[in-house]
């Protein structure tokens, strides 16, 4: 059932046809100007089924759902505008509205892409107790899942240095957003923990010699990917 | 979200854009591509810190290079977007397609396929 308002004079106000969410939908309805214009509550294919003056009680009940909706929308704004820190923080991504986003909506409904933070509740979107509190214990066994765990897989994807060839020149130590590589002064090589190393290719990419390779990114895995895409466009 | 973007444009993934290398952006000019760009993490957002920030140097760096080499500087670019909007990946790509259709066919292509 959609809510829609005709101006006083009986036309249609323009329906927007641009994409928008829930969200902006309710702030359009909001910030009508016609106060007292009737109030027509429509079927979802934008037949009215009903038509309430002011003054009468369907119209007031209208307008009290429609300052219900606008006051959420407010709440959920403002929950939406705290995230910002956090996300840069925890390098974590947002939508449009400030929500943050969780790794598959279906499959990975509470974890987020990265490993080990789970989402629930109101940072997820507007919803009802009763949906976070099911979301937030999804989340808590999403959790324990991670801890209950003698081993933990990591991603294979990491750097190796080619100790033979390089120079120890220490720009992929600088480099390192996280501090991986490290100088053994007693075997006089550059070591770059499995463990620990993040597998984003900084210093691959920065290494003066390239003698540091990403596991699954070399590049000539890339330089090759490079030439057959564009084989493949006859070129 | 079933968008579309141009089937002219071809993807590599890569973990981070920290990890793109002139070498690369070069490789795909001397194979024949009329464009390419490089997509990141928003400016202070990348998920690995400052891996964007390189990016965007390289980046910089290479138009300087086809500058140098008689090439549109503009044929290489790099834009920065969240993960979560597909919309705007989308909406970048068809915006570089019209860039690179208006820019014309790379002028290497002839020596590439030869």
């Amino acid at each position: 059932m959609s809510l829609g308002e005709f101006g006083g004079d009986g036309q249609a106000q323009s329906r927007t046809t641009a994409p928008c969410g829930p969200l902006e939908r309710l702030k359009k309805l909001g910030s009508h100007p016609g106060r007292d214009a009737r109030a027509v509550v429509a079927d979802h294919h934008g037949h009215p089924v009903a038509l309430a003056a002011p003054g009468d009680p369907q119209h007031a009940a209208f307008r009290s759902r429609v300052a219900a909706f606008q006051s959420l929308d407010r709440i959920a704004a403002q929950v939406a505008e705290d995230t910002e820190e956090m996300s840069q923080i925890m390098k974590l991504n947002r939508n449009q509205e400030g929500y943050f986003i969780e790794a598959h909506v279906k499959l990975r409904p509470v974890d987020m892409p990265s490993d080990g933070v789970f989402l629930c509740g109101t940072a997820h979107g507007p919803k009802l107790v009763t949906e976070a509190i099911s979301q937030a214990q999804a989340a808590a066994s999403r959790a324990v899942t991670f801890l209950a765990k003698d081993a933990i897989k990591l991603s294979a994807i990491t750097a190796k240095v080619d100790v033979d060839h390089c120079v120890k020149c220490l720009t992929c130590v600088r480099s390192c957003p996280f501090g991986v590589p490290e100088f053994n002064i007693n075997e006089k090589v550059i070591e770059i923990n499995e463990a620990i190393c993040h597998g984003c290719g900084v210093c691959a990419s920065i290494c003066p010699r390239q003698t540091i390779q990403l596991s699954f990114y070399d590049d000539d895995q890339i330089m090759c990917k490079i030439d057959a895409l564009l084989e493949a466009e006859g070129m | 979200m079933r968008l579309d973007y141009p089937a002219s444009i071809k993807i590599i993934r890569l973990p981070c854009t920290g990890k793109v290398d002139v070498i690369h952006l070069l490789r795909a000019f001397q194979k024949g591509a009329d464009g390419v760009y490089v997509v990141g993490c928003l400016e202070g957002n990348c998920h690995y810190n400052e891996g964007n920030f390189r990016a965007r140097e390289r980046v910089e760096h290479v138009r300087m290079l086809l500058e140098e080499i008689g090439l549109e500087s503009d044929r290489v670019r790099m834009y920065n977007l969240s993960s979560g909007e597909g919309p705007t990946f989308a909406a970048y790509a068809k915006e570089m397609n019209e860039n690179i259709r208006s820019l014309g066919p790379n002028p290497l292509k002839d020596s590439a396929k030869a």
